[in-house]
This record gives structure tokens, sequence and C-alpha cells, in this order.
């Protein structure tokens, strides 16, 4: 289920496949939960804002029209349950009833610019190619590029158990194949 | 021209550059490939945007019960549209307001502080909803006391609706909502609560 298309993880999921759910939530939870967080949300927003998105998506199952497109159907979504919440804590703050069709506009000044929707598809689309790597590619990537401050190349051999020598070798492949798979 | 084998070599080395590890006076060699060779030029772009984009990721991990709980939308939602396993629908019997107006099933939330209210449902368990005011609307929340292996939760109302599954602990808790007046419903596998009007409004 992990290597299925999108589309492939909507159609299973509508005859009622399990796992198909599953790779779906498991595929794209962070790109739902960092679109709230992104805006400046806090936990308990974003958990709202995560919840709000899967049930509705579980809902919505059989009116999604392509499912190849079911990513831009979540950040869809996701940016307007965001958009709600930003709008009703304005409100809020400003002493203002929040109305239900102001809710759905975007608020004056927009906490989810293009710019940044850009950057966390891309980050998504990334991180789902990393994904249909090899086991060592993930890990090896991932503590190289992941991380805030990543490991010397013998903290990161010791880690995996490779010699030291062959890191850079075999990171230079592994960025070769995630480039592969994104194009 | 360089020759595929002299390519190959370069692969490694576009990495090395791509991530800025390469010496000086290594450096100074690809990009004078670089500027001859429009296909290492554009590959070389895209190793150093695809590290720039790792890199530039601190998305955090997501917590593991909302992950959890989101999964279990699912098999709630199959379980909901089964026309083969029709549930019960019962309607909630209000035990206790603590805004101590008594007009169930017609209740009305007070903005100060949280309002409390425990009512009899099927098979001798008992629902209890706490209201509050949030972000400048009402936050639902309660829990199921007694059996319960999970549910699905709704509220549905003139000025929108959400929905929300219980969670380990058969508790639950909407987002904020408009003052309006609503129908809060609890989907358990054979049953269907309901508590038909639930007025929030200050």
């Amino acid at each position: 289920m992990r290597e299925a298309s999108d589309a492939a993880l909507v159609r299973a999921c509508r005859r009622g496949n399990e796992e198909a759910w599953e790779a779906l939530v498991h595929r794209y939870q962070r790109f739902v939960h960092s679109i709230p967080r992104r805006a400046g949300l806090d936990d308990e927003a974003a958990a709202d804002v995560f919840q709000e998105v899967f049930v509705a998506l579980v809902q919505g199952l059989d009116k999604i029209d392509d499912p190849d497109r079911v990513g831009a159907w979540i950040l869809t979504t996701a940016k307007r349950a965001t958009w709600r919440t930003v709008r009703r804590r304005i409100a809020a703050r400003t002493g203002q009833t929040a109305l239900d069709d102001e809710a759905e506009e975007i608020p004056d000044a927009d906490p989810l610019p293009e710019s940044v929707l850009v950057g966390v598809e891309e980050q998504h689309e990334v991180r789902t190619a990393l994904n249909g790597l090899d086991e060592r590619c993930q890990q090896l990537l991932t503590m190289l590029f992941y991380t805030q401050e990543p490991p010397a190349y013998g903290d990161v051999a010791a880690a995996l158990g490779l010699a030291e020598g062959s890191v850079g070798p075999i990171r230079a492949r592994c960025l070769e194949r995630l480039l592969r798979r994104l194009h | 021209m360089m020759s595929p084998a002299a390519h190959h070599t370069l692969s490694e080395q576009l990495v090395d550059f791509a991530e800025g590890r390469l010496p000086a006076s290594r450096r100074a060699q690809v990009e004078a490939h670089l500027a001859t060779c429009s296909r290492c030029a554009r590959h070389a772009s895209a190793l150093r945007h695809l590290i720039e984009v790792m890199r530039a990721d601190d998305s955090e991990d997501v917590p593991v019960h909302l992950v959890n709980r989101a999964v279990r939308a699912f098999r709630t939602h199959r379980l909901a549209s089964t026309p083969a396993s029709p549930r019960r629908r019962v309607v909630a019997d209000l035990r206790f307001d603590s805004a101590r107006q008594l007009f169930a099933p017609g209740l009305r939330a007070v903005r100060s502080g949280t309002r409390e209210l425990l009512f009899d449902i099927h098979d001798d368990n008992e629902l209890e909803v706490r209201i509050e005011p949030a972000e400048g609307g009402w936050r639902i929340a309660g829990q199921v006391l007694g059996s319960c292996s999970g549910g699905h939760v709704v509220v549905e109302g003139s000025a929108g609706e959400a929905a929300t599954e219980l969670n380990a602990l058969c508790e639950f808790s909407l987002p904020p909502q408009p003052g309006a007046i609503y129908k809060l419903v609890l989907q358990f596998e054979d049953v269907e609560v309901e508590v038909p009007i639930l007025e929030l409004r200050g």
C-alpha cells in the first residue's frame, strides 16, 4: 500500500479497504497538520483542523471527481478549515461575531500565502518520494537532511553499520534515486 | 565534451557541489564544467533545490493519538454507511443541567464559564456534555460514561456542522461553533443517540 498511487488508495478506500485508508492518512498526516501550524495556530487548533480534514475526507471520498487530485482536495479543505479557525480567533480577539459566510473567505492578512503553501506541497512530495526508497536510503537521508544539526559521517556510519568511506557515495546514490522518483 | 565515464565520476561531485561540500579548487572545476554543460547544470540545480527543500522542512511529527483517531474515522464511517445494519435511534434524556434551566430538549448555554449537562442514553450509559466559550463561539466536549468502544460525534446546525471521533476514553471535543441552534448526534455501532436541540447562545 505504501507504494500505491493516491488514486489507487482513494479507489481502494471507496471499496471499503481500511488498509488503504490507513496508508492515505499516514501519507498526508504531516502535510495536513503543517498547514494550520504554518498559519500560526496552536496545538489544540491544529488538532481540530487535522481531525476536521480527515473526517471530511472519509465522508467525501465518493465525491472526489479526480482521485489523482486528492492532494489538492486535502490542501483546499485544510486551508479553508484553517481560515475559519483564524477568523474565529480574530473575531474573538476583537469582540466581533465571526459570520459563517465570512469564515469561508481569506482573512485580511492571509496567514497562508501561496509561497508557503507551495513550500508545504513540495516538502510533502519529497517526503512521499523518500518513503518509497529502501530503508537504508530513508535512514541516511533523514539523518543528513532532516535533522537540525546533521551528524558527522563517522556517526552516520556507526548508526547505520556502514564503513565511514561509503557514506558519501551511498548518500549520492540515494539522492539520485530520490530525484528520479520526483521526475 | 566529457566522456560518459567522466560524467559518472562527476555525478558524485555534483552532489558534493550541491551540498556545498567541495573544496574551493574542485568547486571551481565543477563550475567551469557547468558553464559548458547544460545537462549537468540542470542536474546540479535540481539536486541543490531538492536539498534545500529537505533542509527547510521543519514540520513536526504529528501526535500519534491524532493519527490513530483519523485512522479510526474510516471504520466509524463505513459502519455508519452500512445499510445492512440499521441503528436504533435513541433521544438522550436530560438528567442534570448546571445552568438549571431544565427545559429539555431545548437547552441554553450560559456565557460565563463551563456549562455541564448529563443525559441518560442507551443501555444504562450516560453522556456528559460540557459547553464552554472558545474563540468567539462555543466548544462542545464530553464523554460517554459506561460501556463504549468508540463512535462518531456530529453536531449540525443552521450555522454549520462539525464531526469528530470518540477517543480511547470515549471523550470528544468538537471545534468551536458560532452561537446557533444545533443537533448533537452520537453514532455507535448499533445505536444512534440524539440531543435534538442544543442552543449555543450567550
